[in-house]
């Protein structure tokens, strides 16, 4: 089914690409936002990539799928806006993040799961694009450390310990705000 | 097992770890209350960022579709212009130019490209139409 859309959109037809559009923006809104920081930035750049991705259907092999490959395209479309406006980072590393951090009891109480999600977002724009992108595609993309490996070009042995050092920092962010994880909510 | 193993412990949440380095994890999870502890909280945070993906609510179909359509309308304006603009050059040149020349011009100029613009809009909504294929 979606490769017959696939093939009408490649003959021009542009209302064929309409299920592909509903049926993705979602995931990819996602992933834009938590990659930029922004809603309309991220509504913005998932525009484009869908626009890009229409023009070059030609280049997607047959029988491949959609989603993956425009997950691609909205992350490049990310990293393209990254690099011409990169949004203020806090001061510190997050790779210097103390281990210790994770053991450290928490002085406010845990917090609904909305507003976790919201301080979240918000904190995922201070962190660095590395730790960003793969929280992302663990986290909303959900992929496997292989996948990931691959789409990063890392090591596979690497992601667990960037992985790692991603949450101790995106907690880290959280703890600086106020913010509690503390684990009792799911 | 009597560090923290919180690398294993990271990919024991992703669901990364098979049967025996699973199990290695769930017995040091019985005794060490500070990995427990960590697992929730990353449990946790994996939760919230799925909570991000069911929050987007935005449509948009209506922006991309404006964006692929478009394009054809500047590019039929275009070249008429520049048809126009190179007819009056070379009467320029002749000196045969006169003001009753560029109204007629540019008037019969943009009814073409109007009638142009509508067979090219009638023609493109009959291509995207999804169900012409269907038998009434």
């Amino acid at each position: 089914m979606e490769w017959e859309l696939i093939l009408r959109c490649r003959g021009g037809s542009t209302a064929s690409f309409e299920p592909l559009v509903r049926d993705h923006q979602r995931q990819a809104l996602a992933i834009a936002e938590a990659l930029l920081g922004n809603a309309d930035d991220a509504a913005d750049a998932v525009q484009e990539a869908f626009v890009k991705a229409f023009r070059a259907l030609d280049g997607l092999r047959s029988g491949s799928q959609f989603g993956p490959w425009f997950r691609t395209i909205v992350r490049n479309q990310c990293r393209d806006r990254l690099r011409v406006h990169q949004p203020p980072r806090e001061p510190w590393s997050s790779e210097a993040v103390d281990r210790k951090a994770w053991s450290e009891p928490s002085a406010h109480g845990a917090m609904e799961s909305a507003q976790l999600a919201e301080s979240v977002r918000k904190a995922l724009a201070t962190i660095s694009s590395e730790h960003r992108e793969i929280l992302v595609l663990k986290e909303i993309e959900d992929m496997s450390y292989a996948a990931i490996a691959e789409a990063m070009s890392i090591p596979p042995g690497t992601v667990a310990s960037r992985l790692y050092h991603a949450r101790a920092a995106l907690r880290k962010t959280l703890e600086r705000r106020g913010v509690a994880v503390e684990g009792g909510l799911r | 097992m009597t560090e923290h193993p919180r690398e294993r412990l990271m990919a024991y949440a992703d669901g990364e770890l098979d049967g025996e380095a699973a199990a290695e994890i769930q017995q040091h999870l019985k005794t060490c209350t500070e990995c427990g502890r960590e697992l929730s909280i990353v449990r946790e945070l994996k939760g919230a960022m799925k909570d991000m993906q069911s929050s987007q609510t935005r449509d948009l179909w209506s922006a991309v579709n404006r964006r692929l359509t478009t394009p054809a309308g500047w590019l039929f304006v275009l070249s008429g212009a520049l048809v126009w603009i190179a007819l009056a050059a070379v009467r320029w040149f002749r000196s045969e130019l006169t003001i009753e020349w560029l109204a007629t011009t540019a008037l019969v100029t943009g009814l073409v490209l109007l009638l142009v613009a509508i067979g090219h809009e009638q023609y493109r909504s009959w291509k995207s139409e999804r169900y012409k294929d269907v038998q009434r």
